[in-house]
């Protein structure tokens, strides 16, 4: 029998492989990681792990637990090719392993700008564990940072390198902080956050040139005004690109990544893709969430599918960051809402809910954990209405209890 | 020097005995060792709350007091709460905590 073989062992990869376990499968699987390294966890990479955290805290299980889930782990392995005809990876060393089903989950790598100098050492991306070290090596050995791009990754690092004590400096191009996630309102918060601590963040600001200094590595950043920000290390952060490279070369569709069905199928029903890789065709468009929940989500979905298991329902999307000594987290699909409100937490923080004709679809929340699991729930079961919200004393834990027995009672 | 163990129970009465190094969190422990019914999908980070257990009742005191945090996210856990309800990655194994015993809700998520 030939193996489910899953290309990447990220976190849909990693997930999916214990899943099938979990859901039943008893057939062989082959997990290939791109990386020499047993499966890991990747948020930790700009916060703790990049704060000087311990490597042996990132594996998702030990490396033995794959060998007793029966899984098959193969790392530092690079596919290069997909022979669907004969139903076969094919792998850079040039073996050729056939599989019954082959799942890509590939990831995303870090989108680098078409800028002068962003080859030179001393300028990062951040998305494996090699380039934290990397990072972490270079933040070691300067006292000025520049990070640019004020999104996600940016800002996480650029709140860790202030911890370890650096100057630094976040260029953004856009008028606000993490622009395609918040609303204005967090954003703003998030901003002065983020100078409160000390980082001196530049908005409405794009870089020209990275600029080399006399022993070749980097020195600066030199702005489209002119002015060259001084730097010992650089920080790109802004945002990633699939990796759909194998796909595509085997005619695949791909379109902002690889697209499948709600099935997670390529238009071959034997190769399917998950997670930051993929791109799911829905009734309402294209659907891309680049997160650990969404990754983590289609693994055990999709492997239900394989398996005949139980349907796992799609869960509420969410997403969390830590950064400036602030947690955000956003659930649902805000950007879908017509109508906003704006709510304190009840030991502080800020939740701003948003509602589409008049019922909850989304809410982004700064250091209100409480009111983010609360619309969790309720986007799960019942979700209110925007009059549920109008008493400014309603508890949502109230609210969570009654959608709950709302589904009980209707499902 | 004792290296804790920690028995997870599952909802169905099964117990799996995980050892862990002092210094792990009982999540980090039951997902390592690929115990089902503990998912801790945000890693430990207290985002999530899928990481719910009941703590035996007579041991309870033995742990550290919850943060508010802590507090507030188990009112909105997927199972019920309870009194000996805790977020096990925030309990912290140590010498002093070997065999405690941990039952995992129905249900996480």
């Amino acid at each position: 029998m030939d193996p489910i073989v899953v290309v990447g062992a990220g976190h849909a990869g990693a997930q999916l492989a214990v899943s099938l376990r979990e859901s039943g499968y008893d057939g062989p699987v082959l997990l290939l990681g791109g990386e020499g390294e047993v499966p890991y966890q990747r948020p930790p990479l700009s916060k703790a792990y990049l704060h000087g955290g311990n490597a042996s805290e990132l594996p998702f299980r030990p490396a033995e637990a794959y060998a007793a889930l029966g899984v098959d782990l193969e790392t530092g392995v690079d596919v290069t090719a997909l022979d669907q005809e004969a139903a076969a990876v094919v792998l850079a060393d040039g073996r050729r392993l056939r599989y019954s089903t082959v799942v890509l989950a590939t990831g995303a790598e870090a989108a680098v700008p078409p800028l002068p100098g962003t080859a030179l050492p001393g300028v990062h991306t951040l998305v494996t564990r090699a380039d934290a070290d990397a990072l972490s090596a270079d933040l070691a050995a300067t006292d000025r940072l520049v990070v640019i791009g004020g999104g996600v990754v940016g800002l996480e690092v650029a709140t860790t390198a202030r911890k370890r004590g650096l100057d630094v400096v976040v260029i953004e191009a856009t008028d606000r902080l993490m622009g395609r996630m918040l609303g204005a309102d967090l954003s703003r918060v998030l901003l002065d956050r983020h100078r409160a601590g000390g980082v001196d963040i530049r908005l409405d600001l794009q870089a020209a040139e990275i600029v080399a200094g006399a022993d070749g590595r980097v020195a600066g950043v030199r702005l489209v005004d002119g002015v060259v920000l001084p730097a010992g290390a650089v920080l790109i952060g802004i945002g990633a690109r699939p990796r759909v490279e194998v796909a595509a070369a085997a005619g695949l569709a791909v379109d902002g990544g690889v697209l499948v069905d709600q099935e997670f199928r390529t238009a071959d029903p034997r190769v399917r893709a998950i997670g930051d890789c993929a791109a799911v065709v829905g009734p309402d468009g294209v659907q891309r969430y680049r997160s650990v929940q969404n990754a983590t989500d289609q693994a055990r979905r999709l492997a239900a599918l394989l398996t005949g298991a139980l349907p796992v329902p799609a869960a509420v999307p969410w997403f969390w960051s830590e950064q400036a000594g602030c947690r955000i987290q956003i659930a649902g699909d805000l950007a879908s809402a017509d109508r906003y409100l704006v709510r304190a937490g009840r030991r502080g923080g800020t939740t701003v809910f948003g509602f589409r004709d008049g019922v909850l679809v989304g809410a982004e929340s700064v250091d209100d954990a409480a009111s983010h699991l609360a619309v969790r729930t309720l986007l799960a079961h019942v979700p209110p209405t925007f009059d549920d919200f109008l008493d400014p004393d309603v508890d949502l834990r109230d609210l969570v209890a009654r959608s709950r027995s709302a589904t009980s009672l209707s499902g | 020097m004792t290296v804790p163990t920690v028995e997870f129970v599952s909802d169905g009465g099964t117990v799996t005995a995980v050892t862990a190094a002092p210094g792990t969190t009982a999540m980090r422990a039951a997902t390592g060792a690929g115990v089902q019914g503990i998912v801790g999908e945000c890693g430990g980070q207290m985002m999530c709350s899928t990481c719910h257990v009941y703590v035996q009742p007579d041991r309870l005191e033995e742990l550290p007091e919850m943060e508010p945090d802590e507090d507030e996210m188990l009112d909105l856990t997927a199972a019920p709460r309870r009194p000996e309800s805790r977020l096990s990655c925030q309990i912290v194994l140590d010498e002093q905590l070997d065999g405690l015993r941990l039952t995992m809700p129905s249900h996480q998520v």
